[in-house]
């Protein structure tokens, strides 16, 4: 998993005490159950205190101790509930003397055997108890965090969606196309292949958690094609992407609204059109996607960086953490350049 | 009768193409005196070809369509073209203004070409045309007064960096520091430039020093002697608000 999974925490609420207060109950029935005349309300005055010392170590150790990892966490929890074990056991016994004054064994030798026997019961149902509850929290988790993912997926995928069919490229390009139907049947046959085709492939990758730089250079190609049908002599462009950096993966979509960025602000506004370029390179560790136009450039009062483009950022911290990024720089001689460093990694297991 | 003639002023050659032919069969009687495909090129051709009527694309390289409606100032009738959707542009729809959308319907068509002919056979000019296209240029043209970018020295380059992106701008011996999530860059403009070219609702001077982007701030410490401290996401620096500017964050 690239996302950093959020600690464990045990968390208090009012079902889970409910449940606490019936499972102590529980323990003291079968106790008394299993050693004939022990008697009932003592130990329940005991597991209630055991259960609710273990408790509340378990939920201390859990929510303010930093552990990095899961083991470290276990290892919280089982220190936690031979903790609040030998705690809660002082505690019951302190309590027991009180209700009950002599029904505790005040002899040292006794007292010991009455202990150890009580520890050992106390750890086992401690434990149990405790795992129980574990694996409730665990899989309430699990469940939030599941339904989460899927819900950044799903607003990750209408945005994109949303950018692809922005109405002023919708209805420019079905124009263009009506335009071109009587004059130059041919070139519209063609400018509907690559609408299509660029629809398609869109769609298609949205709903992918990654894909090959290779499949993203075929929606961008797609793109450009029906901007060269209508920006004739005035876009140039040409896309250079290493062989061993085709079935490099990445999330889907990155590269295209930069590219649009490009035409959008930088080539379609200026009369003289200009050229661009896309090319990836990997330098060590890191791999450098960049898209570079010679078009009008960018001042200091120009539009700022649109939604595009946060919602690009955006994705590679999400997906990234910290290890990719993304800035513009001036293009040399004119133009914008925008530069997307990203982790060149050989373990690709948690791509789908 | 007078001959009624037009220009048609858009970038792409395939949609003047289009739009032409439609206007050959909905108004025969129209003649085309030119073609232009820049807002420059529109400028001119209305200038030396006096036309009645200017079909011209919104959007287009170097000037555009609203800049040159501006320009022309009733001189002529002026029909937007564009294909920006309905509710952006019914807002302007108007006696001294029309437009149509792209890709042109006979039937928007027609109805424009019934209204232009009505208001070319009237022989007063038609009223408030100025206003109408300032109130158009307000709604689609979003320009910004406020600096939007910062240009920062990088190795060999020009970095441009997002204002959105910065944390905070502080004063050294020098230059200014420009704090964003990857670093440090050094600009020359002052921050008291700065003050008077950034958008004081987001931007706010904290210090004689520091200027702070007020979305960025993550949380503001009160310190015991009254001062404010301000906290960001994902860096560890912190700038202390001066006496002078406490009262920002007295709400707080």
């Amino acid at each position: 998993m690239s996302q950093n999974s959020l600690p464990f925490r045990f968390k208090a609420t009012p079902l889970k005490i409910i449940f606490l207060f019936i499972a102590n109950t529980l323990i003291a029935l079968f106790i008394v159950a299993i050693y004939p005349g022990s008697s009932f309300p003592i130990n329940l005055v005991y597991s209630q205190c055991i259960g609710i010392t273990i408790a509340i170590c378990s939920i201390t150790a859990t929510n303010y101790l930093k552990a990095p990892r899961l083991s470290v966490q276990l290892a919280f929890i089982a220190a936690a509930v031979i903790v609040g074990a030998v705690i809660g056991m002082e505690i019951g016994g302190a309590v027991v003397q009180l209700i009950f004054p002599g029904a505790v064994p005040t002899l040292a030798i006794e007292k010991y055997a009455f202990t150890r026997s009580n520890l050992v019961l106390a750890l086992l149902f401690g434990t149990v108890i405790t795992y129980i509850f574990f694996s409730i929290q665990k899989m309430t988790d699990e469940k939030v965090k599941r339904l989460e993912v899927e819900r950044n997926a799903a607003i990750t995928e209408i945005k994109l969606l949303q950018s692809q069919m922005e109405p002023h490229f919708l209805f420019n390009t079905l124009s263009n196309i009506l335009g071109l139907i009587d004059p130059d049947p041919e070139k519209a046959k063609r400018m509907l292949e690559s609408f299509t085709q660029f629809l398609r492939t869109s769609l298609l990758t949205a709903r992918s958690e990654t894909v090959a730089l290779s499949q993203e250079m075929d929606v961008v190609k797609n793109y450009l094609d029906i901007f060269a049908v209508r920006m004739g002599e005035r876009l140039r462009y040409t896309i250079d992407i290493p062989a061993g950096l085709q079935g490099f993966r990445i999330p889907p979509l990155l590269i295209q609204p930069l590219v649009e960025n490009a035409v959008k602000h930088g080539l379609e506004p200026s009369i003289s059109g200009g050229s661009l370029l896309i090319s990836g390179a990997r330098e060590g560790d890191r791999v450098r996607i960049i898209v570079a136009d010679s078009g009008l450039g960018i001042n200091e009062l120009s539009p700022g960086s649109g939604i595009g483009v946060e919602n690009i950022k955006k994705r590679l911290d999400l997906v990234y953490g910290g290890r990719a990024s993304l800035v513009f720089e001036e293009n040399k001689p004119k133009g914008l350049k925008a530069v997307v460093e990203l982790p060149y990694e050989t373990d690709t297991s948690h791509h789908s | 009768m007078k001959q009624i003639r037009a220009i048609i002023a858009d970038d792409e050659v395939t949609l003047r193409g289009y739009l032409k032919e439609k206007l050959a069969a909905t108004w025969p009687e129209l003649t085309i005196a030119g073609e232009a495909g820049d807002g420059e090129d529109a400028l001119r051709q209305i200038e030396e070809q006096r036309p009645d009527v200017a079909f011209l694309d919104i959007k287009m390289p170097g000037i555009s369509g609203i800049e040159v409606a501006r320009r022309i100032a009733g001189s002529c009738a002026v029909v937007f073209i564009t294909a920006h959707n309905k509710y952006a542009v019914e807002a302007f729809e108007s006696e001294a203004l029309d437009y149509v959308l792209k890709p042109v319907t006979d039937e928007r068509l027609k109805k424009t070409v019934k209204r232009l002919k009505e208001r070319l056979a009237s022989p007063r000019p038609a009223p408030e045309v100025a206003a109408v296209i300032e109130k158009v240029a307000s709604a689609l043209e979003k320009a910004s007064h406020h600096l939007q970018w910062i240009k920062a020295q990088h190795k060999d380059g020009v970095r441009l960096i997002s204002v959105g992106d910065v944390y905070f701008f502080r004063a050294t011996d020098k230059y200014t520091v420009v704090r964003t999530k990857d670093g440090e860059h050094l600009i020359r403009k002052t921050i008291k430039e700065l003050e008077s070219e950034l958008d004081p609702d987001q931007f706010w001077r904290v210090h004689r020093a520091a200027i702070v982007n007020a979305r960025a701030i993550h949380a503001v410490d009160h310190s015991l002697s009254g001062g404010y401290t301000l906290k960001f996401k994902d860096i560890t620096d912190q700038l202390t608000v001066s006496r002078a500017y406490g009262h920002l964050f007295k709400q707080m």
